[in-house]
């Protein structure tokens, strides 16, 4: 004792903290050094965390013979690993760890992580483990830069205060500001209380009373509780391993590890072996007689007789009046009941052990389940088996509700970390995770002191440009196209979707004349409606069953390429869900349902014969279940044709209603990608050269058909390139509500487009919208710079934006015009009441179409009903 | 008959080179990763980034780095003996033009061993006018490509470049493309002042030739235009301020692969050089005085990418004085 104090002396720190005003004082000193310790460098806190580290560790025999001393529990010499591990494995785990400052930097993501301190940790230390836990938790509020306060135990309070004191005097000697760590010098229930209310974090060491207590104060608390830590010995357990494996754990500190073993639960085919080797290696089995005088000495009405804590077995014995040899290492108490009301089913914080006998390992499993229920929730378990026995342990720590459960290992060395598995951070304070109340779960480190602010750049989205793998063109070349399938591709046979005119008309007699000189076998399905049919679609799909096609040629308008497209989903993928591939997202990269992987089974070429629906070169397809007329979008990559094939002979004879309204549509298709959220440098130049062949080539296609092939080429290459602008950058605003038009009044989609895009283009253009469109790479409204921006590229110029927009919206004004577009909804024959009976169920749907995610307004539901109105009325 | 043909998947965007290559993953399930970069690129780390990318996803890899500049035939040999034995699914080439274009033959090689590529390049030199099959790829391996330099635009282009002795091979097949692209201007934002000029003269060069070329389409002339638009408002910043422009920088990349994409579509092989950028001026001013469709594509061209003098002439002259600049700029 007198050696002790003459090597630790304890100090008072100014005058004893011993009431109130003491300990504000104190802690107005605490709180103003961490304020100073807060301002200093990695380097700075590395130099006083090590010098820390290092004095603590030289004191570990003195520190661990004083606390013996004072507490009169548990072992000298093991006290002396514990200190030796708070320092040693406590710096050697944290030395290069990053506390200060940035930690962390992505520069790809701009993602920063700063690293703070916490402020003022409250520290209330136990009597089981008083220095070594002084040492931990100075040691690691010293890394991270907050001050300290400790309570101690009143029966340990020397010792944790002289631990303290080296570690603030180490710690000031390098360079720690004065005063950083203090502690109550004559702890109360009333300054601990003060202490809880006023820290910023508590971390608190204890009994479940204390960290109760922590958790109430009203502060944020790293609180941990009791263990009642069951062990189960299976079968294929090696028994010498397990049994002393436990005597080393359940001695150390005479027991007094949290962690430490409680309970053992022994298969019955081993257990006589398991109990010769326990009584080999020197440990006491009680007898009946017996078992009961200690039941009645270690718990007294229900709690754990704290004289018994820490004792020697000898000692322990000897106050229940049961005769032993001195140097017996455990009493064993072989027990049945794991209910609460056995003794041996507690914590015992000694060498005593409970053993049970199970038959069967879920029994072993359901007893060390209700050992954990009575008093263990959350702490820790163990399990000595066989390393292969993989199903077994699976068994095990699923049924166990800890937060460590440690395969053969001693659970009082292997809780704390680092000693017998070393990924699990070594720690004196082990959370328990909700199930004992606890804020955190692993073992309490750095991490959790620290407030960790993450700074954000902005960033933009990852963009794409994905088109077919073969885009080919010119007038005429549909069957230098069409050779690939046969010289390059090998295919065998192929399937031609097409609707009945085109049939009738003789415009697949081509492509089939090409597949017989190449040998290729083909069939055709030319039972593709107007509005491409859930059923129709299936029926294709069958017939494709049928005849196993590697290739599938669509040859049409956008009906029949996307009747195709769905075709070619059912066929390769019978399984496939409508109703999860057409559901909304926000993020075509981060939808819920991933689509699934096409072109395993055929290749996919589409030919259309219309100039606007740009289907040939999208990953969009639109089905309806004529059951429930209800529409099914699609939009997947994966439904991206793999080949092209824009051939203007196949559009020579359009109709001139479909060569307007189509027209109008690849027009708006331009328009719409332009402007566009989502629009990319590689989409614009696109756009612009589809505007630009629309707005010179579209009046002649228009009006001499066939008569001008030149014209019809330029369509045809326009809206392939609108296509391909949209299918990277998106529709609007102005496609949602066309496609509501046509659902609900049956209004030619680009005649529907056609009547709305003006209206649309003047509500994208305000530059003070109700709401803008979200995306990264949106920046603010510029739409009305975007329009004139095409403007300028079409030669239209005002003397300023507004009268450019003018210009340019009068110019698709005369563009329509001169391609037979009536003025407005009602010129198309909807009559005022059926307009306005679905105009609210048009506007919702609209609002939740899915290309009005694209749309560079955020349109609300009355904007929408605004612009639907002065479409329909034409004012 | 004429075509478009991109790489399947082109993604961009500064930092979005992690994004992209998770699709390895969770995509397409690669295992084993065959990287080509060049000596320079691998020792200054800038590989690292992709390895520890390919780490967490737990695809192996390794990492071919002996090419410098142009590449020889004997070092793509090498190369592809490497990855015979390594056996990629995919091979990822990070670097300029001498390494996506290395790595363009070292997957034929990988491929198809017996492949000659002396043979191949006298064969297939002019992608129109192909009378059999080059050696199919993507059999064994996908290609992806990541250019650290803003200009090449080799990483769309279905051309390839080899030194043999002291001549030239070319190659050029659709076969030669890459699937993925990573366009990510993090990767570039370290060039030098020399580095940023001559690729930018490269992708000048491309545009131009690009937007001459008799098989010029509507779409190449699409993606020439708005890559000269980028580089006419943005090359001048990234010259004189190098990586504190990461704008430019970004500007300048996507410049590259939409040049690279119209370079694609309408020359036969890359023909390219530098000699080539500082004569371009003077051969546009001579092409356009001699010839009218010239001048009208020229005043088009002008108009498109925001240039406008008070009467045509004056806009052609704007845009070849503006080029003019541009190359004299990067050649000093």
């Amino acid at each position: 004792m007198a050696n002790t104090e003459k090597e630790v002396e304890v100090q008072t720190n100014e005058g004893l903290v011993h009431d109130l005003d003491s300990f504000n004082e104190m802690m107005a000193r605490v709180k103003e050094a961490q304020k100073i310790f807060s301002t200093y460098t990695q380097e700075q806190v590395d130099k006083i965390f090590k010098a820390a580290a290092i004095a603590a560790n030289q004191a570990r025999i003195p520190l661990a013979k004083m606390a013996v001393e004072e507490t009169g529990m548990g072992v000298a010499e093991d006290k002396v690993i514990k200190n030796h591990y708070a320092s040693e494995y406590i710096y050697n785990k944290y030395k290069d760890m990053k506390t200060c400052g940035t930690i962390e930097y992505d520069s790809a993501f701009g993602l920063r992580k700063v690293a703070e301190p916490i402020g003022l940790i409250g520290a209330v230390i136990p009597t089981t483990n008083p220095t070594s836990t002084a040492i931990f938790k100075t040691l690691i509020c010293l890394k991270t830069r907050n001050g300290i306060i400790i309570s101690p135990h009143p029966r340990a309070k020397k010792s944790t205060i002289a631990a303290a004191k080296i570690v603030l005097d180490a710690a000031v000697k390098a360079g720690a500001p004065e005063g950083i760590i203090g502690w109550i010098d004559v702890p109360s229930l009333e300054l601990t209380n003060e202490l809880m209310r006023n820290s910023d974090t508590i971390l608190a060491t204890g009994g479940p009373g204390m960290v109760k207590a922590a958790y109430s104060s009203g502060k944020p608390a790293l609180g941990v509780g009791a263990g009642n830590t069951p062990v189960i010995i299976d079968s294929t357990a090696d028994i010498r391993v397990a049994v002393n494996s436990i005597i080393h754990s359940k001695t150390f500190d005479n027991g007094m590890i949290c962690a430490s073993e409680q309970s053992v639960t022994v298969m019955s085919d081993i257990y006589d072996e398991v109990k010769k080797e326990f009584a080999y290696r020197g440990c006491y089995f009680l007898n009946e007689e017996e078992l009961e005088k200690v039941r009645k000495t270690i718990i007294i009405n229900g709690a754990l007789n704290a004289k018994i804590v820490g004792q020697k077995a000898h000692t322990i014995a000897a106050l229940a009046g049961v005769e032993v040899p001195e140097s017996t290492k455990i009493l064993i108490g072989e027990v049945e009941s794991v209910d609460i009301s056995e003794e041996f089913a507690h914590e015992k914080l000694s060498p005593v052990l409970a053993m049970y006998k199970a038959e069967t390992f879920d029994e072993a499993l359901a007893k060390a389940a209700q050992l954990v229920a009575d008093g263990g929730y959350g702490h820790t378990s163990s399990l000595y088996i066989h390393p292969a026995q993989a199903e077994k342990i699976q068994k095990h720590y699923e049924a166990m509700k800890t937060c460590r459960i440690l395969i053969n290992t001693p659970s009082s060395h292997g809780g704390i970390g680092d000693l017998y598995n070393f990924a699990l951070n070594p720690s004196l304070t082990l959370g328990c995770g909700s199930w004992g109340g606890n804020s955190v779960s692993e073992n309490v480190g750095v991490k959790h002191l620290l407030n960790i602010k993450q700074v954000a750049e902005r960033r933009e989205n990852m963009l794409w440009f994905r088109a077919p793998e073969k885009v080919y063109f010119k007038k005429g070349c549909m069957p230098v196209a069409l050779d690939e399938l046969g010289t390059v591709m090998g295919k065998k046979k192929a399937f031609i979707v097409t609707d009945s005119f085109l049939y009738k008309n003789g415009y697949v007699k081509p492509i089939e004349d090409k597949l017989d000189s190449m040998g290729i076998q083909h069939t055709c399905f030319y039972n593709v409606q107007p509005d491409p049919t859930l059923a129709s679609a299936l029926e294709g799909a069958d017939a494709m069953r049928l005849f196993e096609p590697d290739v599938i040629i669509a040859l049409g308008g956008g009906s029949a390429m996307d009747a195709g497209k769905i075709m070619w989903v059912l066929y390769e993928h019978p399984e496939a869900d409508f109703m999860d591939m057409a559901m909304r997202f926000m993020d075509i990269r981060k939808r819920i349902y991933t689509f699934p992987t096409m072109g395993e089974k055929a290749y996919f070429v589409a030919i259309p014969t219309s100039s606007g629906t740009g289907s040939e070169v999208t990953p969009f397809a639109v089905i309806t279940d004529e059951k429930t007329s209800i529409k099914y979008p699609l939009a997947d990559y994966q439904l991206l044709p793999n080949m092209a094939i824009i051939d203007a002979d196949n559009m020579m004879n359009q109709p001139k209603g479909l060569t307007s309204a189509s027209g109008i549509d690849a027009l708006t298709h331009a328009l719409e990608a332009y402007a566009s959220i989502m629009a990319t440098e590689y989409t614009d130049g696109l756009a612009l050269q589809a505007m630009k062949s629309i707005f010179e080539y579209l009046p002649s296609a228009y009006e001499n058909g066939a008569n001008d092939p030149i014209a019809r080429e330029k369509m045809a290459t326009a809206s392939t390139m609108a296509g391909m602008a949209f299918a990277n950058a998106f529709l609007g605003v102005c496609h949602s509500m066309a496609h509501k038009l046509g659902a609900f009044h049956h209004i030619p989609h680009g005649i529907a487009n056609a009547l709305l895009i003006t209206e649309v283009m003047r509500f994208n253009a305000e530059p003070v919208p109700a709401k803008m469109g979200t995306f990264s790479q949106y920046p603010y409204p510029h739409t009305l710079e975007r329009y004139c921006e095409c403007a300028h590229f079409l030669g239209i110029c005002g003397k300023d934006d507004n009268e450019t927009l003018e210009l340019f919206i009068a110019k698709i004004e005369e563009l329509k015009e001169r391609c037979g577009v009536k003025k407005t909804i009602a010129d198309y024959g909807v009559k005022e009441e059926d307009f306005l009976a679905t105009l609210d169920e048009m506007v919702e749907n609209a609002f939740d179409d899915q290309c009005t995610g694209a749309n560079p307004r955020y349109p609300l539901f009355e904007e929408i009903k605004a612009m639907f109105l002065k479409a329909y009325y034409g004012k | 008959m004429l075509w478009l043909r991109v790489p399947e998947k082109v993604y961009f965007k500064k930092g979005s080179m992690p994004v992209a290559l998770e699709e390895l993953k969770t995509v397409y399930n690669k295992k084993k990763a065959f990287i080509v970069t060049s000596a320079s690129a691998y020792k200054s780390g800038k590989t690292a980034y992709t390895e520890k990318l390919l780490d967490e996803m737990k695809i192996q890899h390794t990492v071919f780095f002996d090419i410098c500049c142009t590449a020889s035939l004997e070092k793509v040999q090498a190369g592809a003996g490497a990855a015979q034995l390594f056996e990629p699914d995919v091979i990822i080439a990070v670097g300029g033009s001498g390494v996506m274009d290395a790595a363009k033959l070292i997957r034929v090689l990988y491929e198809h061993p017996e492949a000659d590529i002396r043979e191949l390049a006298s064969r297939f030199s002019d992608i129109r006018s192909r009378a059999e099959l080059f050696p199919a790829t993507n059999k064994k391996a996908s290609l992806v490509t990541i250019p650290t330099s803003s200009g090449t635009g080799e990483e769309v282009t279905p051309y390839a470049c080899v030194a043999d002795g002291d001549s030239l091979l070319r190659l050029a097949d659709y076969e030669l493309m890459p699937e993925f692209v990573v366009v990510d201007s993090d990767n570039m934002i370290a060039q030098s002042r020399e580095q940023i000029g001559s690729a930018a003269m490269k992708a000048l060069v491309h545009i131009m030739t690009a937007y001459d070329s008799e098989s010029a389409t509507e779409y190449t002339d699409g993606f020439a235009m708005k890559a000269l638009e980028n580089i006419i408002g943005y090359l001048p910043g990234f010259y004189e301020n190098g990586s504190t422009d990461p704008q430019g920088c970004e500007k300048l990349a996507e410049a590259s692969a939409m040049a690279g994409i119209a370079y694609a579509n309408t020359c036969s092989a890359d023909k390219c050089c530098k000699t080539a950028a500082l004569t371009l001026a003077d051969e546009m001013l001579k092409s356009s005085e001699a010839d009218d469709s010239v001048y009208a594509r020229y005043l088009s061209l002008a108009r498109a990418v925001g240039l406008s003098g008070s009467d045509d002439k004056e806009t052609v002259n704007k845009l070849i004085t503006k080029i003019n600049e541009l190359t004299a700029m990067c050649s000093k």
